[in-house]
This record gives C-alpha cells, structure tokens and sequence, in this order.
C-alpha cells in the first residue's frame, strides 16, 4: 500500500513567492535600465567624467536596492509570512499573550522618532545630518531600559521566562538601540552624500562650461573630487 | 540630461522612497493593531498574587505620558521641521517621563516580589 506521508509535499508557487520572483526581476531589469541611461544620456562631452557617472549609478543602484528589499520585507509583513501577532505580547497570569505596557512605549517611541529624524532630513533639504540633543538619547534609553528590567523582574519571579530570557532582552534592548543609531546615520549619511554629489557634479559642470576645451577635463576632475 | 539634473531627480526619489517605506511600515502595523492582529488586550492589566489579572493604575499612568510626551514632540517637529537638529526636549519633561517608568517598574515589582511574601506571610 502507498504511503502519501512519506513523499514530500511539491514546492508550492503561491501568489506571494510569485510577486517575489517579479519584483526581484523588476528591480534587476531597472538596474541595468539606470546603469544604460546614465552612460547613454547623461551628458559626457564634458563635465559628466568617469566619477561623476559612477557616483550617479552607484546612487541610483543603492535606490533600487533598498526600495526592492524594503518593498518585499512590507510585502512579507502584510501577508503574514513575517508573523506581527506576537509584537506586544508577554506571557501574564494565566494568559499566554497579553499585550506588554513596556513593549508598546518601545514602539510608540521609536516611531515617534524614526518620524522625526525622516522629516527633520527632509526639512532641511539633507544638507546635512541633524543633531540629536542628548535628552532624545536619554529618552529612548530611559525606553529601552524599561523593557529591559520589566523583563528582568518577570524572569526572576520565575513564572514566565527564565533568567536567559531576561539578559537576551537587554542585549538585544542594547543592540537594538544601536543598530537604529546606526540606521539613522547610515540613511542621513546617504541622503547628504546625494546632496553633496549634486553640488560636485553641478560645480564641475560649471566650471566645465567656463573652461577652455583643454582645461574641460581639470574642471570635471574637480567636480567629482567634491563628490563623496 | 546633466548630472546635476541626474542627482536633483535621485534626491526627490530617496525622499518618495524613504516615505513610502516609513509610511508602509508603520501603516502595516497599526492597521494590524486596529484589526486585532496584534493584540493590546491587557495592556493596562497586571498580574495579582494569585495570578489572575486586574487593572493597573501605573500602567494607566505610563500610557498617558507616553502618548503625551511623543505627541508634544511629534508636535514639536512638524511645528517646524526646517531645522538642523531634533527638536530639544525640557529636562523636566525627561525627568517626569522617568518617573513614570519607575513607577510602573516599582508597581511591577511590587506585584512580583513584594505581594507574594506579604501573602505568605499572613
């Protein structure tokens, strides 16, 4: 008699792997298409050297890059492949999940200033990285660490987690505490490299159009030398 | 098409991208919070010495200030955004904010430590 338990079940192509497949190919496809219009008709008889192009492409690439992966962690979240059930949830009493207090501060205050940053960035046009005062710091440790030691005190009181669970929460309170740190500059740090790129590339055009034929090359070299 | 036109156009696109991101990432969640997905039931609710749960005021007081303090900032910034810095928040709302958690953290405590030996005691 044939066991159906014993063969393994075909690959299932469900409609999301699907739009996974054709985002991947879509962000591919406008890749090469930004990399074929930026050496085919950008503008190359003078300013626009071998640098300025490149910082473009690379620029363009980090765009589609992000946007594509961003679009499918989304993609994964609302469907429900990334499961978001257990986002606020702690064991409590009797309950297997009930929502935490010290998780939800954690969130609203991380978008709250996730936000911010984002719109102080384009507020001022990303010319430059905004300071963050020490109170916004102090706060979002003052958050996190509740996380953390409401964790640490439902561990000791032995019920619903272990004394494991309590020191992964802190690290991972800390790690993540840094690592949004480190997200915010890295996306800040893009945006002004974008904007200081621009300012190279329209110098170097500048002077290109002021030079003579034969100093045109010097002044594009200069241009892409104001580029990060 | 010049490369500073090339870099204006990259500019407005990072801008649109890292909105349709932020704005997709936080709708996802708090649409899946307003459908129930992600469940808030027993926010404010701690646990009691014989484990059944029952409201808590130092959960209720911390929500207050969190929702107070975060939307005095977010106030705060889209007042006025074109800045070089985040907007400065008082000390003496840091302060208050940090009292409220370590009420809510004492209260905690209390419940966990404190409660089941004054039980056991009587």
């Amino acid at each position: 008699m044939h066991d159906d338990r014993s063969v393994p079940p075909p690959p299932r192509w469900d409609v999301l792997r699907v739009t996974s497949f054709i985002l991947a190919l879509v962000a591919l496809a406008i890749a090469l298409m930004v990399v074929w219009i930026v050496f085919f008709h950008v503008t190359a008889n003078t300013a626009a050297d071998a640098m300025t192009r490149l910082t473009i492409v690379v620029g363009y690439e980090i765009l589609v890059l992000v946007f594509f992966f961003g679009l499918m962690v989304l993609l994964y979240m609302a469907s429900g492949k990334i499961d978001l059930s257990m986002l606020l949830c702690e064991p409590k009493g009797d309950s297997a999940c009930a929502a935490s207090m010290s998780r939800f501060q954690l969130l609203i205050f991380t978008f709250v200033i996730a936000l911010s940053l984002f719109l102080v960035i384009v507020g001022n046009g990303a010319k430059s990285f905004p300071t963050i005062p020490s109170e916004i710091l102090l706060l979002l440790g003052i958050s996190a660490s509740t996380y953390a030691v409401g964790k640490g005190i439902q561990a000791s009181s032995g019920g619903n987690g272990t004394a494991g669970d309590a020191t992964a929460a802190a690290n991972s309170a800390t790690a993540a505490a840094h690592g949004a740190a480190a997200a915010a500059e890295g996306a800040a740090a893009a945006a002004h490299g974008a904007a200081a790129a621009a300012h190279g590339a329209g110098a170097a055009a500048t002077r290109a159009a002021t030079a003579t034929p034969g100093g045109g090359a010097g002044g594009a070299a200069g241009g892409a030398g104001g580029a990060p | 098409m010049s490369p500073a036109s090339a870099m204006n156009l990259l500019h407005k696109l990072v801008v649109i991208e890292g909105f349709v991101l932020l704005a997709g990432f936080f709708g996802i969640v708090v649409y899946k919070i307003a459908i129930g997905e992600i469940p808030l039931a027993g926010l404010l609710d701690a646990k009691n010495p014989d484990g059944r749960p029952s409201f808590s005021p130092a959960r209720l007081q911390l929500l207050i200030f969190t929702v107070g303090v975060a939307a005095y900032y977010l106030h705060a910034v889209v007042a006025n955004p074109h800045r070089d810095s985040l907007p400065d928040l008082p000390q003496s709302v840091v302060a208050a904010l940090g009292g409220s958690h370590a009420a809510y953290l004492g209260g905690k405590a209390v419940s966990v430590f404190i409660q089941p030996l004054l039980k056991r005691l009587k």
